[in-house]
């Protein structure tokens, strides 16, 4: 009787604590691990263009997306980091977003700097209409990480 | 004469600055969820937002997904099970200011205004009134907002278990810095 109640009381504990970090766990700010897409920074304009929003978001949606781009340009948003890529069409900007945590990273990134990195992609916005005052496709990165 | 010139000039500039379309890729929208047993918050500082000084009509869209929260448990319920991020993916907010002759693009200040107008989010569009602040700095417009939406407006359900933990109520702030747009 005693085993079975010592049994019952280590799960109990282990569920407990189980329960408590899963609920207590930080976010990750940087995407890491194994991407789930890795490919050129034009396959995923060339997605970003020709899907619609919702095909692009269930492709890409929540996924971690590796790839090599140039840096355009560097912005910073209250210690937030956004470095907009390069890309070769003037209608569509591509924005890879760094947590104020990793922000020392990019202390030495500057414009024209060939950069890979790691993302989770937020989705592709689009102009509904030609009057549309963000009149860009937006491709949003989050999370980015710089591998190098 | 020289009196004519000048008006025309000035008003030609007057047009000129008011025909600028000042935006943003890099603005923040912060939510807090307030109730008795827990409170958590969020920032989006990806959200992309615009104004047109001419018209006084205003736009935001939020990549959904770039909400960062502290708690990761917290971070997927949000993205997956309320607001369903990957068939919803952005939250749009287009709206005209009421008070536009107020505001004043040119002369650094801060205007209070009044921006009716619809947010489409999780699917659903609704009609809302946002009370906040432009304020002109030089080239830089910022805009600010504070106000409250329903979840339930939007279907987004809270289950029975989690009430105690996410309100209905989510408080919103908008501070978006926007500079001119480049013209291409």
């Amino acid at each position: 009787m005693k085993k079975i109640i010592l049994v019952l009381v280590v799960i109990a504990v282990a569920v407990g604590a189980i329960g408590y970090y899963l609920w207590y766990k930080p976010s990750e700010y940087v995407s890491d691990g194994k991407p789930d897409f890795q490919i050129t920074l034009v396959e995923l304009t060339n997605d970003g263009k020709n899907l619609s929003d919702s095909i692009f978001g269930i492709k890409y949606v929540g996924k971690a997306i590796q790839f090599d781009a140039e840096v355009e340009s560097v912005a910073d948003n209250k210690g937030a980091k956004t470095l907009t890529l390069k890309t070769n069409d003037d209608g569509l900007v591509v924005n890879a977003g760094f947590h104020e945590s990793i922000a020392n990273k990019l202390s030495k990134i500057v414009a024209g700097d060939k950069v890979k990195l790691q993302c989770d992609c937020s989705g592709v916005t689009k102009p509904e209409s030609e009057d549309d005052l963000l009149s860009e496709i937006e491709i949003n990165l989050t999370r980015c990480n710089l591998i190098k | 004469m020289k009196k004519n010139i000048l008006f025309s000039l000035s008003v030609m500039l007057f047009g000129i600055a008011n025909a600028q379309v000042y935006s943003t890729s890099t603005g923040t929208v912060s939510f807090v969820s307030k109730t008795k047993f827990e409170e958590f918050s969020a920032d989006n500082k990806q959200t992309q937002a615009a104004i047109s000084a001419d018209k006084g009509t205003v736009q935001f869209k939020l990549p959904i997904n770039s909400f960062q929260f502290e708690k990761d448990l917290m971070q997927t319920h949000f993205q997956e099970n309320y607001m369903e991020s990957a068939t919803f993916p952005t939250s749009i907010f287009k709206g005209k200011i009421k008070n536009l002759s107020d505001v004043k693009f040119t002369t650094d200040g801060t205007y209070e205004v009044v921006v009716p107008g619809t947010l489409e989010m999780h699917g659903v569009t609704k009609e809302i009134e946002v009370k906040g602040n432009v304020v002109v700095k030089g080239k830089t417009i910022t805009l600010l907002a504070d106000f409250s939406i329903e979840c339930s407006d939007y279907g987004i359900k809270i289950p029975k278990n989690n009430v105690s933990q996410v309100s209905n109520t989510i408080n919103i702030k908008v501070d978006c810095a926007l500079t001119p747009k480049k013209k291409k």
